[in-house]
């Protein structure tokens, strides 16, 4: 091939090839993270993001990971000391100058967490861009280019406004914050866009809204249904004795008590599993509806995700984080990973051979606030 | 040994088909529309640990940002045989770079932790402006007793007035020192900040003598001469901080939690047995016996129960949470032989402090 011949471009091929490795890998990660009281854990990080990203083949070729550890870390130890030790100094000082229950402690708490609030955005922001900036195919780097401020501003608002119009803006919001980080998105030169309303989503989000309502109001009948089949209308009677001060309840009462503590705790529990479940469907359309708005060069994106799909993933990955203690948490990462690489097709093509590298600012150091956050990327 | 192999110039992400070929130095590289180059053998590293099965992916010194991908397992066998560093696995290097960063790193939390927990508290604590631990104190006091009832009665107060009195005669250094009842039915007296100190009503109804309760104050007292609640109060906040700081969150900074710990918190067994010493010092200047301190702690060996809850039950029993209180018991020495001793209060006085909870 000469540079005289024009190029139509390539279709675009995504494969996720498991290598060895990544057991060993979990094992180690997690016994030094115990040593060194979890400081390992940027260094840990690294090295299962180099594992996962090799796996992961475009067109035959895979994906490669720059990051190291020391950028990490720095990244951390600059957040701690721009951001976090003067809100715990300050913490620590009104502690010990007004007292440990004086309302100017819960008011630079609130004013804390409000930072937090704010910052989120720009959290979630510059970890991906640090991970674009450090993920190489043929050679070539990604990045964001645009400004963590203006996403972090608009993220917070959209969950100010999400909040308060009870989630029913939620479509509308997703759309933008999805236009504007894809929209930033670069591969070297080539830049990914972002076209599409958020209207087709409204039918899946009210149907999962509603289904949320109902199963709420049907949890709550079964609720009562369980009580008064339980113990029947003594119930308050029951409850007033004890609370009482100096009550000295007898065995019977205290089983009953526990006996509707244990039903109460087990609705709540199932009503905490299925609504989850039915928001599942919600967010298989929103993930296979984003990817269809989003384009390169000549080709569009296709992703098959399912609301069965997502719920078998996230349950699947809850088990082996639980049984494993969280040893396995690399394998998680992998599941993630894979889902979106056995689940995408990219419909068109694009010239490849045409992109140049990236001439983006590279940060020197990454994610020091998702890490204070405590936001989990992989 | 040739084979094929794709280049990157890590310019563009152009795919280039090269034939490589293993050189004595090196590998060669040649191919259409690449400059025929050679990868001399010591720059060379491999982006993953090479596996068979797995694409060889190699970068070069000479060359950064270029990328060489090779299938063949065969070439790759006779490439690792030559350049071993390719082989990868445990890099001595890297490990000791990362040993050093995390080591630097862990020495200095443990030098903190070392300050704050050791050698901070004491020397802080006496800096502390009086007005601050005042507002701590009463604030802490509050929110320990939760909403137990202050004991006051005209009599009782001045019962108490008395014995504080006899017994700040025995110390002329005695920090400002607030005494307070409560009807809490759990055996205990603690020192807060700011002198205030807080004994219960099951304490006095536990105590046979005045003089029993006497020397408990003088041990609390001893508490508040040496600001050991003060230093209490700076190791929490300062293992706060650091817990902060090691664990990279914000969510160690609770408030509430701060009065909490510093109460529940053991003090060192050193604080103890100076509060012990200075108890026995003080009573002996005050013409009290200091035996009356080891009786007390005796009947409470005895005794030792588990606190039956309620409103003050986060804290539990003063001397569960003590340990070696027989040692503590033997390190009281009785006053000599012939010594002056005079009651602390009169019996009618011991009526009024016993009722002092109604």
């Amino acid at each position: 091939m000469t540079d005289s011949q024009v190029s139509a471009g390539e279709e675009i091929r995504v494969e996720y090839v498991p290598r060895p490795g990544l057991g060993k890998l979990s094992i180690v990660n997690f016994f030094l993270n115990l040593i060194t009281l979890t400081l390992y854990r940027f260094w840990a990080k690294t090295n299962v993001r180099r594992h996962i990203w090799s796996c992961v083949y475009i067109n035959g070729q895979p994906l490669e990971y720059t990051g190291r550890g020391i950028e990490l870390f720095k990244g951390a130890l600059i957040v701690l000391g721009v951001f976090l030790l003067p809100f715990v100094l300050l913490i620590a000082f009104i502690s010990i100058y007004l007292g440990p229950e004086h309302p100017a402690l819960f008011a630079v708490q609130a004013l804390l967490y409000l930072t937090v609030f704010v910052l989120w955005g720009a959290a979630l922001y510059r970890a991906r861009r640090y991970q674009l900036s450090r993920t190489l195919w043929r050679g070539i780097r990604g990045t964001l280019v645009g400004s963590s401020i203006t996403y972090t501003l608009t993220y917070f608002g959209s969950m100010m406004a999400k909040s308060m119009s009870l989630g029913w803006t939620t479509p509308v919001l997703d759309t933008v914050l999805q236009e504007q980080i894809i929209g930033d998105m670069r591969f070297g030169d080539m830049a990914f866009k972002f076209k599409g309303r958020a209207g087709p989503l409204y039918p899946t989000y009210a149907l999962c809204w509603f289904l949320t309502i109902a199963a709420v109001v049907v949890f709550c009948i079964i609720f009562g249904a369980e009580i008064a089949a339980l113990v029947g209308p003594e119930v308050t009677k029951i409850f007033n004795e004890i609370f009482k001060p100096d009550a000295a309840p007898t065995t019977d009462q205290i089983w009953t008590v526990g006996r509707v503590a244990m039903v109460l705790f087990l609705t709540f529990i199932a009503l905490f599993l299925v609504i989850p479940m039915l928001w599942a469907i919600y967010s298989a359309k929103e993930l296979a509806t984003f990817a269809s708005y989003t384009s390169a060069g000549n080709a569009t994106f296709k992703l098959n995700a399912t609301a069965t799909s997502l719920i078998s993933l996230v349950i699947g990955n809850l088990g082996i984080l639980i049984f494993t203690l969280g040893i396995a948490r690399p394998f998680v990462q992998q599941r993630l990973i894979r889902y979106i690489c056995d689940r995408i097709s990219v419909i068109g093509t694009i010239d490849i051979d045409h992109v140049t590298q990236s001439m983006a600012y590279v940060d020197k150091t990454g994610e020091g606030l998702a890490d204070a956050f405590d936001i989990s990327v992989i | 040994m040739t084979t094929e192999a794709r280049y990157f110039d890590g310019k563009s992400a152009r795919e280039y088909k090269v034939e490589v070929s293993l050189g004595a130095d090196g590998i060669i590289i040649a191919g259409d529309g690449v400059v025929s180059t050679m990868w001399a053998f010591p720059g060379l590293s491999a982006i993953d640990r090479p596996a068979p099965g797995h694409m060889l992916r190699l970068s070069h010194t000479s060359q950064p940002g270029a990328r060489l991908n090779i299938q063949s397992d065969e070439f790759q066998t006779g490439l690792t045989r030559l350049v071993p560093q390719l082989g990868g696995g445990f890099n001595p290097q890297k490990a000791l770079r990362v040993a050093m960063w995390i080591g630097v790193a862990l020495a200095v939390l443990a030098g903190l932790a070392y300050f704050t927990l050791n050698l901070a508290p004491q020397k802080f604590a006496v800096l502390l402006p009086d007005k601050w631990t005042q507002r701590v104190g009463s604030q802490m006091e509050a929110s320990l007793v939760d909403n137990a009832k202050a004991c006051h009665t005209t009599r009782g107060d001045q019962a108490l007035t008395a014995m504080i009195g006899r017994l700040a005669e025995g110390d002329p250094n005695l920090p400002p020192v607030e005494v307070h009842v409560y009807d809490i039915p759990i055996v205990n007296a603690f020192t807060l900040p700011g002198g205030h100190i807080v004994m219960t009503r099951a304490l006095i109804e536990k105590a046979e003598t005045p003089e029993e309760v006497a020397a408990v104050l003088a041990h609390e007292m001893g508490h508040a001469s040496h600001h050991d609640s003060e230093a209490q109060l700076v190791r929490i906040t300062g293992l706060q901080i650091l817990l902060s700081v090691a664990t990279g969150s914000s969510g160690g900074t609770n408030a509430g939690s701060v009065a909490g710990l510093a109460a529940i918190m053991q003090s060192s067994r050193q604080a103890e047995r100076e509060a012990d010493a200075y108890a026995v010092k003080t009573l002996a200047a005050t013409h009290l016996d200091p035996m009356a301190l080891a009786s007390f702690f005796r009947k409470m060996l005895l005794s030792e129960g588990k606190p039956t809850g309620g409103a003050l039950s986060k804290l539990g029993s003063m001397f569960a949470t003590h340990p070696g209180t027989e040692e503590r018991i033997g390190d009281i020495k009785p006053l000599p032989a012939g010594a002056d001793v005079e009651p602390v209060l009169t019996d009618g006085q011991w009526r009024d402090l016993q009722s002092i909870c109604g």
